[in-house]
């Protein structure tokens, strides 16, 4: 039955249109979890407040059992989702660039589009930078370009590198997730509660 | 820790089980018969003779013109700017990042349609997309731009305007003006081989 777009049942427009009310719906979702407070969103890096990480771990193993159990029901084909090119130096470098952002401007490029959203000043402004970012980037690609595209490993998955089935990397994933909510419970517990 | 904490943990776990002891279905990457077939159905593959001349013309940059034939075929001509892959060699891993990638847009020819049609099914079939197939081959890119007949003076503009386009295309690959030939008489057509100025670029990686 799916994805609906790689089997012609959804063309392309129906497909930008799914899109759009997916994404309101996650903006929706984003800022009801509170994700457009920047101090709730830096809290995960002075151990105050964790929401984001267990909001994020939250919602990837629960679409990683949908959609193992999906492909096993036949609702959906995982072979035809799109895996992204993978380039080593380039994934490294990117990460830290948007981390550092993150830490910064308190806000990932999702979220500073929901806090806009709802009005707030400094999300705008963080969006401008993204945007400067951008031209600033395609400008100067040629310069980037070798580095960008450098020891491409092709649209690898993480499963397919390890030898093992998709499902019994989620039942990995998923203990790593309660590891991580056990754990930054523990923290959140030690670090004196900021209160905003 | 609360109560709900360890309930919500026991039903992922639980989850996770149940998908970690699921078989594990077939994990090829090619394409599905389903799937195939509707690709095969969808006509959008081919690009006409007068879109790829004006991508020639044009010195389109994302366009990447891969000839399948024989490299002897290859070598007495060609398109200009167009790389060799042999029909036999295109499921070569060499050749997988210049087939399987999402900057250019690749354009498979043979002499007719049948070579570069199969070598699209083949690719395909590998899941690699951002191929198109030259329709008609070069035979028919001769005979629209080589071959040409005058439109009649009662022949509507369009016709008129695709005529003198056509013109235009011919005289970028001959340096020539010359109305040439109406009648079906093979001429001899030296199509200049012009080196690819982006080599180095090809394949985006």
């Amino acid at each position: 039955m799916g994805p609906l777009t790689e089997l012609g049942i959804l063309n392309h427009e129906g497909g930008i249109l799914m899109a759009f009310i997916i994404g309101i719906a996650f903006g929706f979702i984003l800022e009801q979890a509170g994700f457009s407070s920047t101090r709730k969103l830096a809290g995960v890096f002075y151990g105050y407040d964790f929401v984001v990480i267990k909001v994020f771990f939250t919602a990837a193993i629960t679409g990683a059992t949908g959609l193992v159990l999906m492909n096993y029901f036949e609702v959906i084909d995982l072979k035809l989702i799109y895996v992204n090119r993978f380039f080593p130096p380039s994934a490294i470098v990117g990460a830290a660039i948007m981390g550092a952002g993150f830490i910064i401007g308190g806000f990932c490029p999702g979220t500073s589009v929901c806090a806009a959203a709802i009005g707030k000043i400094d999300a705008m402004a963080f969006i401008g930078g993204i945007l400067l970012g951008i031209i600033i980037f395609a400008e100067t690609f040629p310069l980037f370009k070798g580095f960008f595209t450098a020891n491409p490993k092709g649209n690898m998955k993480i499963t397919e590198v390890l030898g093992i089935k998709d499902g019994l990397f989620v039942l990995f994933f998923i203990l790593i997730a309660l590891g991580a909510f056990a754990t930054v419970h523990f923290i959140q517990k030690k670090v004196k509660k900021v209160e905003y | 820790m609360k109560k709900r904490y360890v309930f919500l943990s026991a039903i992922a776990i639980i989850f996770g089980i149940i998908v970690a002891v699921l078989p594990a279905k077939d994990v090829k990457n090619e394409i599905q018969p389903e799937q195939m077939l509707l690709e095969i159905l969808d006509e959008t593959r081919f690009l006409s003779v007068d879109k790829v001349a004006e991508y020639i013309v044009e010195q389109n940059r994302f366009v990447l013109l891969i000839d399948v034939r024989t490299p002897e075929k290859y070598a007495e001509w060609t398109l200009p700017g167009a790389i060799n892959i042999p029909f036999d060699s295109i499921l070569n891993p060499s050749y997988e990042y210049i087939l399987n990638q999402d900057v250019y847009t690749n354009v498979l020819f043979s002499n007719g349609s049948v070579y570069s049609s199969q070598s699209w099914i083949l690719l395909k079939r590998k899941g690699f997309s951002n191929n198109y197939v030259l329709d008609g081959g070069l035979n028919k890119f001769i005979e629209t731009f080589f071959m040409m007949k005058k439109p009649k003076i009662e022949d509507p503009n369009e016709v008129k305007d695709l005529y003198q386009f056509r013109k235009g295309v011919r005289q970028y690959f001959t340096g020539s003006g010359d109305e040439g030939s109406s009648d079906n008489t093979k001429t001899e057509v030296k199509v200049i081989i012009k080196k690819d100025k982006n080599k180095e670029d090809e394949g985006g990686c």
